[in-house]
């Protein structure tokens, strides 16, 4: 995928999905710093994604859906703010980032159809201000062991989907412990406020 | 408000446990905000009483699937003297659609 432009304005927007498009992501996008959207889904891009995506700081939308990317989805990615949606399903992509709750705009999460050895994870605390509205984790080849570092961070999501992997165990325990620690936490301050009150604090 | 699962597809893997080991005391009250449940095709075989299904308050839940596993037992409590509407997702009073054929 040659990519020879020379332009005098930042590059914003990059979009040519279903385009026949072979070889890698091209490395010449990492000097893309104002990119906000890549949408490359529907080609035969092949290779991994480029190490450099963590300066794609403005970056609001990555589609690369239906290609053919292999290897682990650079940590950069998880820190990306302004990220609202990702779409890397239908590859042959195998780590997602270590942490996904650094992109705290992120609404949804497509990773389905790929071989995944190994998804994210994050606790509690890190993973409190994850917005995320939906997450798509089916047919990842996913197991409860390589289900469960993430399964905290699932049970804040509203849809979530981890369809046809080889779960045998569903830990509702793991799965809802953010949730029982915020509703513990949300009881303690409310009787620690009602203590104030009765003593006229 | 706290964001939790509203809508869980757990259907086609090897289920063959949901995992509530925390036990009654913890999810005693704990309102689970799923709407929609699918556990099709998965190795379950029971469902109810004594499992995660039957703990919690179910309040919001609107549809289950628990088609085509090995269910043996469905909404069957242990102890026979406890009525079976209060073993079986608790408190679902949205609850409009059961599918638990193939078992």
């Amino acid at each position: 995928m040659p990519v020879n432009a020379a332009v005098s304005a930042p590059l914003t927007s990059v979009q040519a999905s279903n385009c026949n498009l072979t070889g890698a992501v091209p490395p010449s996008l990492c000097d893309a710093t104002e990119l906000q959207v890549l949408d490359l889904g529907r080609n035969a891009l092949t290779g991994e994604l480029p190490i450099c995506i963590h300066q794609w700081k403005q970056l609001t939308r990555l589609s690369l859906g239906s290609n053919k990317l292999s290897g682990a989805v650079p940590d950069g990615l998880g820190g990306l703010p302004e990220v609202i949606s990702v779409d890397l399903s239908q590859n042959k992509l195998e780590a997602l980032p270590a942490s996904i709750c650094g992109m705290h705009s992120l609404d949804i999460f497509d990773v389905s159809y790929n071989p995944l050895k190994r998804l994210s994870e994050g606790t509690c605390e890190e993973c409190m201000n994850v917005s995320m509205s939906l997450i798509d984790l089916s047919e990842t080849t996913t197991t409860s062991e390589t289900l469960r570092p993430m399964l905290p961070l699932l049970g804040r999501i509203p849809l979530v989907s981890i369809r046809a992997n080889s779960i045998d165990v569903l830990d509702f325990d793991v799965m809802f412990e953010c949730v029982f620690e915020e509703i513990v936490d949300a009881k303690r301050d409310r009787d620690v406020g009602l203590q104030a009150g009765s003593k006229g604090l | 408000m706290i964001s939790t699962v509203r809508n869980l597809d757990a259907s086609s893997n090897g289920i063959s446990r949901l995992k509530c080991e925390e036990g009654p005391e913890t999810y005693q009250g704990y309102p689970f905000q799923i709407s929609t449940l699918l556990l099709s095709e998965n190795n379950l075989t029971s469902a109810g009483a004594g499992d995660c299904l039957g703990l919690g308050s179910w309040e919001v839940l609107e549809e289950v699937d628990l088609s085509v596993n090995q269910l043996e037992s469905f909404m069957r409590p242990r102890d026979p003297r406890v009525p079976f509407d209060s073993q079986f997702f608790p408190g679902a009073s949205e609850l409009r659609s059961i599918l638990a054929g193939y078992n």
